[in-house]
Order: structure tokens, then C-alpha cells, then sequence
């Protein structure tokens, strides 16, 4: 899933400063999963934030809602409603980035103002802690390393095996990071693989990553 | 043609390989650089000019090498995956070769998040191992990582880096004989404190098939809080607390004490069956570095 957390309050505030009624819009999907913008999450920080401008003495009014999902079209169709009745000066979208942008689109002339930083596309390690495993680099060649992602994983992205800054199973970057190399190791061990970390991996085609640019997929067979 | 380099002769034959990392300079007066040549010509085999070393910003190690080479000394030009994609290293190992530079050392390099510029975006396009095969290739088929043909004469010397102080040798090894494999032709250490542990790991390397001379690193430690805060920061540096203990004791002789432990690593490494020399570096303290060469 997309990993996102909240903005701080502080720069959430700076982000509405000049308006007083604003739609604050959650999506159940990804980001419901990870806390942070679910319907729950909508109302917990729409309500932070009218404690805060009232306690300024600029109260602000705060529509609430939240859609299925906001990376579909349809989905951002159901805004038209709030956005037209509540007469809002803006919108703040709970959603990972796809969600503002999405909005933007559909409202030309509407501010549309991120609630969230996305953060990465991983998974629940235990509760309320996640973790990065995939920087969707669109050529996927896990199965060379057991499984596992060095070029989200290794801070370096190094393919042919850890650097020399790799001390007692941890990065380099932190103590608290492991070497994805240490559990590449430990999983081809187990996979009768080893003979993986003698074969010299040629330099990785990044045209499929997001250094070729914005990328797109055209699937015909489901183009109605 | 194959371009002579004192160091690859000296590698190559029988000798014995001295070496100095030249002052990091983050300015555009690399006057300590000339100086530093200048005490060292005729000393030493040849001279690291460190590109960005701990992920600090300094002048380039292009510009340095060529700084070492007006005064006469053979330069070793580092090259980090840290900071360029293929094509930046690919045009500046050209420039290099183009000015007369042949001794290349490659390295991953620090983390950024380790240096000067936290904030900054890592590149690591290629790793070490990738990048000296695709350098090694340039000289020996005169092709780029694209296939695309160079012109002239390329000729490089290429080295690498290993850590033998990691505690999982068993997956390091077959990095270093990649990078082998790849066409590094010597290999440079991490800094040696233990020279017991270098042995145990000279012996690894062997059984592990990997022929290829090592240069010892050793290191004039600048002082007592920089010695504890390098064994902290989990950059592969392996200082023992005795050794951290007796620079401080040293109070303001501490730079005595420190070329003292440095004088004491040279002559127990210099012994070790496999290691063809020794790379001195003495990050802020440089002009010691004469009286620690006394000791080889």
C-alpha cells in the first residue's frame, strides 16, 4: 500500500491561512489502512485545526467527508456536491498525493491543498510501525536477491552485494536500519542460492523508473 | 598501449607500494595540495586525490589530481558511485585519461546522509562493482556502459575497496571478487587498527581465491573525539577503545600519540604476507604524515 503520515499542524495551519471555509476530503483506501487518512483521521484533524483558528480568533468552517477512493475519477465526481453547495475556498485532500492532484484536475480554479506527505509504498511491520519495500522501479528483478528489494531496501541500491559500511547487520545510514544485504544473504543461504552472490549484475536499466520520466500504462484489452 | 603508472609497476613487480591521501580542500585554493606534493615528492609511490571522502564537498579529485601531477606526483584518482550517474562518470573517467591520469580507485562512498549535505539526492545509478567493469571495458574494448565507441588510447589502473573488519566476511568476499573479476587490480583497506584481524582476513581472502595486492589504510587519528565519534558513526571504521584511551591520555601530545599508534600500525602490517603497501591518511593533520612514512 501507499504509506502516508500527516503534515504537521503547524504547516497544515500555514497551508489554510487565508481561508475560512474549507472541504476536508479522507479516502478509505491505502492511507485508512495506514492511519493517517481515513474518516477517523478527517475528523481528528479537521477538529485540531478549528481548535487552533478559533483559539486565533479566525475560526474556520470545515466541511468533512470521505471518498471511496480519490485515485479514481468517478469517486472525485462525488465532490461536486460538497464543493458547490458548501461554497469552499478550498480543499484540503487527506489522500496520498495522487488524491490533490486528481482533485486539481477535476476543479481548475479550486485551491487544493495536501493534508499528507506520502511517504513510500511498504507495509505494516506490527502495529502502527511500517515500513519501505518498493520504489516501483517498473522492472522488478527480486528474484535475483531472494526476494528481496536492494534497490529499495539498501540505501545505496547496490546490486552486486553490501558495501563496506554495513556493521553488525545494520546500515551504515542508522542503527536501526538493517542491511538488506545481511537478510539477502541469510535467504539465498536457505534457498541453496549463495551462488547468486558471485555472478556480477550489470548496470540497471533505470528507464523504466521514474528517471524515464512520468510513466503510464495502457492496458487496450480493458479500454471500454 | 598500456600506460605505466609507478604504482601498477611497483604492484605488478615486487615492490613495496607507499601511498598518501592528499588534503580534502573545500575551497578553490588547493596551495595545500602543491604544498602537500611538494613534501611528499620522491616519497611516496603515489598520492589519493579523495572525492567528496566521507560525503563532505571538496575540490574535485580531478582537479586535484591534476594539481599532484604539475608538481610531479603520481596522482590516484577516487571515484564515488555516490555522486554522478553513468554518463558524469563516464565523462570525467575520459577527462581523466584525456590529462594524463591513470590510477583510479573505486568506491560506493558514504552515505550522503553521513556528510556535508544530508538533504541531498543519492545517485548510485551504478554500484563499485558495476563501475569498474564499465571502466575497466572503456580501456579494454574502448566501448562505453551504451556500447558506444571511445576514441584515443584509454589506459587505467584500477583499484578498490574492502572493509576486512566486518563481522560477515562470508558475504563480503564475493563482492571482493567481484570487484576483481571486474578489473580492480589492487584492493585498499579500511583503516587497520587490529592488525591480528587483518591477518585472519588476508588469510579469508586467499582461500577465497583472490590474488590481487592489498594496501593497507592507516590512519593518524585527529583526536580522541574524532577517533570515538568514527567508531560510533558505523562507517566500517573498527577503533579500539585502547587506542581512543591512549590518544586522549595524551593530552595536548595527542597528535604525538596518534603518529606513535599510526608508526606501530605501519610496522605490524607491513609484515603481513599480501599486503604490497600502505596508504597513510591524516585528515587535517597531512604534514605528519612524513614522520609516519619514517617507520616503513
Amino acid at each position: 500500500m501507499i504509506v502516508a503520515e500527516h503534515k504537521p499542524l503547524k504547516e497544515l495551519l500555514a497551508l489554510v491561512e487565508g481561508f475560512d471555509r474549507i472541504l476536508m476530503v479522507g479516502c478509505k483506501g491505502c492511507v485508512s489502512v495506514c492511519n493517517a487518512g481515513g474518516q477517523k483521521e478527517v475528523a481528528i484533524l479537521a477538529a485540531a485545526l478549528r481548535i487552533a483558528r478559533k483559539r486565533a480568533g479566525r475560526p474556520i468552517a470545515i466541511e468533512e467527508l470521505t471518498l471511496d477512493r480519490q485515485c479514481e475519477p468517478e469517486f472525485i465526481e462525488w465532490l461536486e456536491e460538497p464543493v458547490k453547495k458548501g461554497g469552499c475556498q478550498a480543499v484540503v485532500s487527506l489522500a496520498c498525493s495522487i488524491g490533490p492532484q486528481y482533485i486539481a484536475e477535476a476543479y481548475p480554479t479550486l485551491p487544493v491543498l495536501p493534508g499528507l506527505n506520502t511517504t513510500f509504498m511498504g507495509g505494516t511491520v506490527t502495529h502502527g510501525v511500517w515500513a519501505e519495500y518498493c520504489s516501483s522501479c517498473g522492472n522488478c528483478g527480486i528474484a535475483n536477491f531472494g526476494g528481496l528489494c536492494p534497490v529499495t531496501r539498501c540505501a545505496k541500491q547496490l546490486l552486486n552485494g553490501p558495501c563496506g559500511g554495513s556493521v553488525d547487520g545494520f546500515c551504515e545510514i542508522s542503527p536501526e536500519t538493517p542491511c538488506v544485504w545481511e537478510l539477502i544473504y541469510e535467504r539465498l543461504k536457505n534457498l541453496g542460492q549463495l551462488d547468486r552472490l558471485e555472478a556480477i549484475l550489470a548496470p540497471k536499466d533505470w528507464s523504466t523508473s521514474l528517471s524515464g520520466g512520468p510513466r503510464k500504462i495502457v492496458r487496450e484489452d480493458l479500454i471500454l | 598501449m598500456s600506460m605505466k603508472t609507478n604504482l601498477k609497476g611497483i604492484l605488478e613487480g615486487s615492490g613495496f607500494a607507499v601511498l598518501a591521501a592528499a588534503p580534502a580542500v573545500c575551497g578553490t585554493d588547493l596551495s595545500a595540495v602543491s604544498d602537500f606534493a611538494r613534501l611528499l615528492k620522491g616519497k611516496v609511490t603515489a598520492v589519493f586525490a579523495a572525492d567528496n571522502p566521507g560525503a563532505r564537498v571538496s575540490a574535485s579529485a580531478l582537479a586535484v589530481s591534476v594539481k599532484l601531477l604539475a608538481e610531479g606526483v603520481e596522482p590516484v584518482l577516487c571515484m564515488t558511485t555516490r555522486d554522478r550517474n553513468r554518463l558524469a562518470l563516464e565523462s570525467d573517467l575520459l577527462g581523466a585519461g584525456a590529462l594524463g591520469i591513470a590510477n583510479v580507485q573505486i568506491v560506493n562512498g558514504a552515505h550522503p546522509s553521513l556528510g556535508s549535505h544530508p538533504s541531498a539526492h543519492r545517485v548510485y545509478d551504478v554500484d563499485a562493482v558495476q563501475w569498474i567493469a564499465a571502466a575497466t571495458r572503456i580501456a579494454s574494448e574502448k566501448t562505453l556502459i551504451s556500447g558506444e565507441a571511445v576514441s584515443g588510447d584509454p589506459s587505467f589502473f584500477i583499484g578498490a575497496a574492502a572493509n576486512p573488519f566486518v563481522k560477515t566476511p562470508e558475504l563480503h568476499l564475493p563482492v571482493l571478487k567481484k570487484k576483481v573479476a571486474a578489473g580492480a587490480r589492487f584492493l585498499v583497506t579500511a583503516p587497520v587498527f587490529d592488525a591480528a584481524r587483518l591477518a585472519t582476513w588476508l588469510d579469508n581472502l586467499k582461500k577465497s581465491g583472490v590474488t590481487c595486492p592489498v594496501i593497507a589504510t592507516v590512519a593518524v587519528l585527529p583526536d580522541a573525539a574524532t577517533a570515538r565519534h568514527l567508531a560510533r558513526a558505523g562507517r566500517g571504521m573498527a577503533i579500539p577503545d585502547s587506542v581512543i584511551a591512549r590518544i586522549e591520555k595524551a593530552g595536548d601530545k595527542s597528535l604525538d600519540e596518534a603518529i606513535a599508534v599510526a608508526v606501530e600500525n605501519i610496522q605490524a602490517v607491513k609484515a603481513l604476507p599480501g599486503i604490497r603497501g600502505v596508504a597513510i591518511i591524516a585528515p587535517g593533520s597531512e604534514t605528519a604524515i612524513p614522520r609516519v612514512m619514517e617507520a616503513i
